[in-house]
């Protein structure tokens, strides 16, 4: 009895401790705040068709942690923390799916890019397609020139053929004169002032084949200055026919004049002996215009030939400018204002590296193939690179480039006065820099062939 | 005459009986012991803020940046005044924000990277009519 009397206090002591140290330790269960709307948050994500099945890894870790932060706890520390920590989470995992949802537009956004490169290279073939048919319709121009000089060469045949019958006339007048002593001396100065005005029509012919040998030669380089030379040969064939028709006149002006003179027969009579001898000169003069004729009329042969020259020269314009375009062709080359742009190869450079590959070694011996034919055009060679790196050794590294280019061009023989090259550094990406791709297409050299000189053609 | 066999046992400590003591004892055990520092978790904090700083998070998630590092700051305060348990805490919450602004600085670099790739198209569109309105 004595020991019961003893424990029932000391029960009722460990019962109040015990009370003591749950009321310590374990205060009532507290519902987590803040974990509604972390659920909420994640049920967005979830139900967003574009980001819910990006980041699956992540969206389940975020899953995990929204459960623990639903627990109820009975620390409060614990069950804020457990909620910050699933918000994070729910943050990681829509992050994480915009980043890939993101990478996955970029497939789309390439093909875009690719789609408008081939349109623009279509569109480039057009225009080369249309200059060429320029040049075309430039070629049927020049036939036509070639026509109207022709024409021309006409024209001047039938003026020399003018100016022998115009000598016939003249040795007629010649002979009238002999006939008649009395008017002889008189007659036989207007004979001999008919021939000298023969002679100078004759001139005339030979100046307007001259102007047809001109005409022929300025087509080719103008086809305006060439029309323009035409009508002058054209109005002066036509002043050449005129002064051919005053002589004529000139002549039945003497022929009456010598009719008149026939009258005062008495007064002639006397110095007939002297007017035999002059109408002896009047016949040599008479056979010197002929032989003049004759001379018109080799020049205007001299002038057929001459057109059929440049007929042959506008044929050799003709496959010279097929060639040229064929040529431009096998180099891809882009035209732009400055003149025709060559990019060599997009894999011609390594990283970091100046030397060539034997890849570009085809493109460049056609560069320099191109300037041994084109003697007149010169080159500018422009060397780029990647962004990798600093800006400063970046434009050493494309002038050495442009450098080796320029160095190879000179080693086929093409005089290094008619090569520029200059390093561009990273300042001109043809690509993005973020892909290997792209900065492969970034190491590249740029040669520009300048258009042709204007005086040359 | 079993309980005067070992009078010591049931009343040795100042009166009290011998459960009274194991519960005092399991108590102290659970609330009052020091449990050793979070150095893993402070590690794996320190670890993350320095990937996020070398990701460039300070130009692209710098708020999420300066939290992950206030935070490791209480935490490095909350162990040095042997609050364990809370300091333990503080580094995962400072490892989980400097994992969050590693993800949003990973989002930034791709959308730069997308409107630069979209630009790029617009200069290639906008060249092509500009050279079919010169030449047509």
């Amino acid at each position: 009895m004595n020991v019961t009397t003893h424990t029932l206090p000391n029960r009722l002591v460990a019962l109040a401790v015990a009370a003591l140290i749950f009321s310590a330790c374990a205060t009532a269960p507290v519902k987590p705040d803040g974990a509604v709307e972390v659920r909420a948050k994640l049920t967005r994500l979830e139900s967003n068709p574009d980001l819910a099945t990006r980041a699956p890894d992540a969206l389940k870790e975020a899953e995990a942690a929204v459960a623990v932060a639903e627990i109820p706890q009975t620390d409060r520390e614990i069950a804020t923390s457990n909620v910050y920590l699933a918000d994070r989470k729910v943050d990681i995992a829509a992050s994480r799916a915009k980043t890939k949802f993101l990478e996955d537009q970029r497939t789309m956004i390439a093909q875009q890019r690719d789609k408008a490169r081939l349109d623009q290279r279509t569109r480039e073939v057009e225009i080369g397609n249309g200059r060429l048919a320029v040049a075309h319709d430039q070629l049927a121009d020049k036939d036509l020139q070639v026509q109207v000089a022709r024409a021309q060469v006409g024209a001047a045949n039938a003026s020399a053929a003018n100016s022998q019958a115009e000598a016939g006339a003249a040795n007629l007048s010649a002979a009238n004169a002999q006939a008649d002593a009395g008017v002889a001396r008189q007659s036989a100065a207007n004979s001999q002032a008919e021939a000298g005005i023969a002679r100078q029509s004759a001139a005339n012919s030979q100046a307007d084949a001259g102007a047809a040998r001109q005409s022929a030669a300025n087509f080719q380089a103008e086809a305006g200055v060439a029309r323009q030379s035409a009508a002058n040969s054209k109005a002066e064939a036509g002043a050449a026919n005129l002064s051919a028709a005053n002589a004529q006149a000139d002549a039945g002006v003497a022929r009456q004049s010598a009719a008149n003179s026939q009258a005062e027969a008495g007064v002639a009579r006397q110095s007939a002996a002297n007017s035999q001898a002059e109408a002896g000169a009047a016949n040599l003069t008479a056979a010197n215009a002929q032989a003049d004729a004759g001379v018109a009329r080799q020049s205007a042969a001299n002038s057929q030939a001459e057109a059929g020259a440049a007929n042959l020269a506008a044929a050799n314009y003709k496959a010279s400018a097929a060639d040229l375009q064929h040529q431009l062709d096998d180099l891809h080359a882009k035209p732009t204002d400055h003149g025709m742009v060559i990019t060599l190869g997009d894999v011609m450079f390594g990283s970091s590296k100046a030397e060539l590959r034997t890849s570009v070694v085809p493109n460049l011996d056609r560069v320099v193939a191109f300037l041994t034919r084109y003697p007149d055009r010169t080159v500018a060679i422009a060397g780029f690179t990647d962004n990798r790196g600093s800006s400063d050794y970046n434009l050493g590294l494309s002038e050495r480039r442009a450098n080796t280019v320029k160095v190879y061009l000179t080693q086929g023989g093409v005089d290094p006065r008619r090569i520029t090259s200059a390093g561009m550094g990273q300042s001109s990406p043809v690509a993005d820099n973020e892909s290997s791709e792209g900065r492969q297409q970034n190491r590249r050299v740029e040669v520009t062939i300048s258009n042709a000189p204007a005086a040359s053609r | 005459m079993r309980s005067h066999t070992n009078p010591s046992l049931s009343r040795g400590l100042g009166g009290l009986p011998t459960c009274a003591v194991l519960a005092i004892l399991a108590v102290l055990a659970a609330c009052a012991s020091t449990p050793p520092p979070p150095t893993a978790q402070l590690t794996a904090a320190r670890t993350a803020i320095g990937d996020a700083e070398k990701a460039d998070a300070g130009r692209y998630a710098a708020p999420e940046l300066t939290e992950a590092r206030n935070k490791l700051t209480d935490a490095n305060a909350a162990v040095g005044q042997e609050h364990m348990e809370t300091g333990g805490r503080l580094a995962e919450q400072s490892r989980v924000e400097a994992d969050l602004a590693m993800s949003k600085t990973a989002e930034a670099k791709a959308a730069s990277v997308n409107d630069e790739m979209l630009r790029s198209n617009a200069a290639i569109v906008e060249e092509m009519q500009r050279k079919a309105g010169a030449q047509p």
